[in-house]
């Protein structure tokens, strides 16, 4: 179920809202838990018990780590639990794309093995679920956070349906006091509708516009396409995953809000950045701390002198790259900005830093529209081909394979790419920040009418974080 | 109340609404299913069951018909269309595609029929020999058998309006096909082939004249290019077939408009006159041409065999009462099957063969239509055969 389809917005959340108000204050954790998991089963009535059996396994492993005192023996048990975890996204997630690549390199080395390919089909969001219990596990290893004693809020806290399949991931000590607090404030609810409207018309009205114009040009072999059209393509695709994901967020933080959860924000405007190391400041904030916190500072960070920092950080967008999916786009991907940021840090850092804004904004953009041909391209030779044609291809419009453009690029697409480029920036959030609570309940009423009506009468359009 | 407290009752009461409105649909409320743009197929309510829970195939059913039959959804599809017209965004044929490109003058093109136009893969002229030969032995049926028979090339918007075009076609260089229709017109004179190239005539007609043969936002050609060429077509037939003078253009001042239930446009409704085809939405208003270039042609039968005609308008015709006193039939490259043959056959007296631009050149240089034409020919041969030497129905 999508945040964007009918069922969702006119019955599933109607349905919720109208039990969660009625039950009394000691129900709503459990109508909540009961509407996330029936909403998890929706789309997932298998692997729903997946994800069950993580929470209860990790919940145990909370109160073992809480109740054990031994360093070496707790450290075993987060051992286990981590392992477990990971065993379980490694199999779902990249069985095959291992033993795909174990068998390129035999076929290379000229071993004839032939394996069966296990066809494991990837559960909706187990990369952030799975990342939220590790999370909650090494918190509780550290003693951050003293481990959940109820199972009901521990599997709450990981089946939560509004960041549940494509996240922000949230961490238990953000969100330990508010799975206690099940009153009802209509202040919340305000925000919430009003930051839920915001989050419905980035997805149904910009990125599935984009989209439109995204999928047709990368779908079209890139040896034909002009770079005019190749360059077009990008741009849409850059909007389209902001809008896509950033909305999503939206959606996510307005629909916590609403049952009085307050996740941390997930996107601060990252094309607005001036460097590399400011886009992941601003993107996917949640990702990007969580592998900081877990990953990056226990491998030592950039304390332990400038080459193992750049070690570090290669291994960390490595394997974020991995994260996003298990194809070599992905991990070239992840290089990609970790080669960035690696650069920034070391040569360019007195360049970058000297920079007018502007100039530091159209250098972070270039390199990030780049980086997301890789993101998007079906293999990485498509994405050689699709970046050799943006910089080395034919600028003549007068080619007969340029006519593929006027097949996705209409009138309202066109008008949205320039209110997707404008609103990229902060100018109309800054805008809307100053106003008061009644100018902006005010703009979101036909905002939200208009995405409802958008998000209802639209095909179905998955997230691409869903994949993730 | 403060304003504060006011605009968030104000939010919620929009929020609630918006959200509950649509589930009426299971308290017995849903609203009547109209097809707003092309066919839309009614989606069953699905069956519950663990199995079907299991392997999703409920949940799909279920988000599908949902999806496509809540209560209000087709005030919700109005609404969008509505705000893209008024924001100049091309409602245009939106339920077909998005692919619109604004011209100069706000003159609103479909892309592919550009994209016709530009294309610079060179055509090859010939007529392939299998269709040619079909189509010389349906126009011998219908000799046979008395049937007017005739290839209509329907206008081309781009080929009309070629000056309107958006500024940065120039850049393509030549509009390289702009020929290709009166092209193929005279390679089936050439055969003997009766045809009439309906955005040749249109040229010859928009230089004499000061109104528009297309709309400006819409890609077919209107009630007044569809009437003079209907009467221009039945003239190439033959001048007594024309219409009865009282039905003629510079006459219809005072005929009736009928409402016509919501359907899509096809050319050939128009054409014959038998439909309201020059609106997508209900509530657009007829323009005041329409309304005066009404007339009803002759009675008997009409089979239209063309590429791309939905089948569906003919049956919003026969329930507005739209046929006058003529009986069409349409075939959209399906080869009719024997009843629907049979209902014309007896009284058959006009066949038209639409090609509709841009796509008949490749369409026949790719060879689609040689089977159907063939089968189509078949099926004429086995009906019409029969009525030989039955006199046509008088007017």
């Amino acid at each position: 179920m999508v945040f964007t389809s009918p069922v969702f917005l006119g019955l599933f959340i109607p349905a919720l809202l109208a039990l969660y108000f009625w039950s009394n204050y000691a129900l709503r954790t459990y109508v909540l838990l009961a509407f996330s998991l029936l909403f998890y089963s929706w789309g997932e009535p298998i692997a729903v018990w997946v994800m069950i059996a993580l929470a209860v396994f990790g919940y145990f492993i909370g109160m073992t780590l809480g109740f054990l005192q031994g360093r070496r023996l707790r450290l075993s048990v987060l051992a286990v639990g981590v392992g477990v975890n990971l065993v379980v996204l490694g199999f779902y997630k990249y069985l095959s794309f291992f033993i795909g690549n174990v068998l390129s390199c035999l076929a290379f080395f000229g071993a004839d093995v032939h394996l069966p390919d296990p066809n494991i089909a990837l559960p909706i969001g187990i990369s952030f679920y799975t990342f939220q219990i590790l999370s909650y596990l090494v918190d509780v290893y550290r003693k951050e956070v003293l481990p959940q004693r109820n199972l009901f809020k521990f599997m709450l806290y990981v089946s939560l349906f509004p960041q549940l399949i494509a996240g922000p991931i949230v961490r238990y000590a953000t969100i330990v006091s508010q799975l206690e607090d099940r009153v009802v404030h209509f202040d919340n609810i305000i925000e919430g509708v009003r930051r839920f409207a915001i989050g419905l018309a980035k997805k149904a009205i910009i990125a599935d516009s984009m989209a439109v114009i995204a999928d047709g040009v990368f779908k079209t072999d890139p040896a034909a396409v002009p770079c005019v059209y190749c360059w077009l393509g990008a741009i849409a695709y850059m909007l389209q995953i902001y809008f896509d994901f950033s909305g999503y967020s939206d959606m996510a933080i307005g629909l916590g809000r609403i049952f009085n959860f307050r996740f941390l924000e997930n996107f601060k405007h990252p094309y607005a950045a001036c460097s590399v190391q400011d886009f992941w400041r601003r993107w996917h904030v949640s990702l990007s701390t969580w592998f900081r916190d877990y990953l990056y500072i226990p491998l030592g960070g950039n304390r332990k002198g400038p080459v193992r920092t750049y070690v570090n950080l290669f291994i960390v967008f490595a394997l974020c790259g991995l994260w996003h999916g298990a194809s070599w786009t992905f991990v070239v991907w992840g290089l990609y900005h970790g080669i960035g940021l690696v650069m920034e840090r070391s040569l360019l850092k007195s360049y970058v830093e000297r920079l007018p804004r502007f100039i530091g904004n159209a250098y972070l953009l270039l390199f990030v529209l780049v980086g997301w041909v890789f993101f998007r391209a079906d293999t990485l030779s498509h994405a050689g081909q699709y970046l050799r044609n943006m910089f080395l291809g034919n600028w003549a419009l007068g080619s007969a394979s340029f006519m593929p453009l006027f097949d996705h690029f209409s009138l309202s697409n066109a008008f949205l790419l320039i209110v997707g480029i404008f609103v990229s920036y902060p100018i109309m959030s800054n805008a809307y920040a100053r106003c008061n609570d009644s100018v902006k309940t005010c703009l979101c009423i036909p905002l939200l009418a208009l995405s409802v009506i958008w998000a209802m009468t639209s095909g179905y359009s998955p997230f691409i974080y869903f994949r993730f | 109340m403060t304003i504060n407290k006011l605009s968030s009752v104000l939010l919620l009461l929009v929020a609630v609404s918006l959200i509950t409105v649509p589930t009426l649909y299971f308290f017995g409320c849903e609203e009547t299913k109209v097809v707003l743009f092309g066919k839309e197929r009614t989606v069953k309510v699905p069956e519950f069951g663990r199995k079907s829970y299991r392997d999703r195939s409920f949940q799909k059913a279920f988000e599908e018909n949902y999806a496509k039959h809540f209560f209000l959804r087709k005030t919700f599809l109005k609404t969008k269309y509505q705000l893209l017209d008024w924001l100049n965004l091309g409602q245009f044929h939106e339920g077909y595609s998005h692919r619109v490109l604004e011209g100069r003058d706000g003159t609103l093109f479909e892309s592919h029929y550009v994209k016709y136009h530009l294309d610079k893969k060179p055509i090859n002229a010939t007529i392939k020999p299998p269709s040619l030969q079909t189509l010389k032995a349906i126009l011998g049926i219908c000799q046979d058998n008395a049937i007017d028979f005739i290839v209509l090339l329907a206008p081309d918007k781009v080929q009309i309006y070629h000056e309107q075009l958006p500024w940065w076609t120039s850049l393509f260089g030549e509009l390289s096909n702009m020929n290709s229709q009166s092209e193929f017109a005279a390679i089936l004179k050439e055969n003997g082939i009766p045809v009439f190239d309906a955005s040749s005539f249109l040229l010859q007609e928009k230089a004499s004249r000061t109104e528009l043969l297309f709309p400006q936002n819409g890609t077919h050609w209107n009630a007044l290019s569809a009437a003079l060429s209907v009467e221009k077509m039945f003239e190439l037939l033959n001048e007594s077939k024309a219409p009865e003078d009282k039905y003629r253009l510079n006459r219809l001042i005072d005929v009736e408009h009928v409402e016509a239930p919501l359907y899509n446009d096809t050319d050939i409704g128009l054409l014959l006159n038998v439909w309201d085809g020059s609106r997508l939405r209900k509530n657009v208003n007829l323009s005041p041409v329409y309304k005066e270039t009404r007339f009803k042609p002759n009675p008997g039968s009409v089979a239209v065999f063309g590429d791309s005609f939905s089948y569906q308008p003919v049956k919003a015709m026969q329930k507005a009462g739209l046929f006058g006193p003529y009986k069409v039939l349409k075939f959209d490259k399906r080869v009719p099957k024997d009843d629907e043959m049979s209902k014309i056959a007896s009284d058959l007296r006009l066949l038209v063969l639409v090609f509709q631009p841009p796509n008949f050149y490749d369409v026949w240089h790719r060879h689609n239509w040689d089977k159907p034409l063939l089968e189509f020919k078949e099926q004429l041969h086995k009906f019409c055969n029969k009525k030989v030497g039955s006199k046509q129905p008088s007017k």
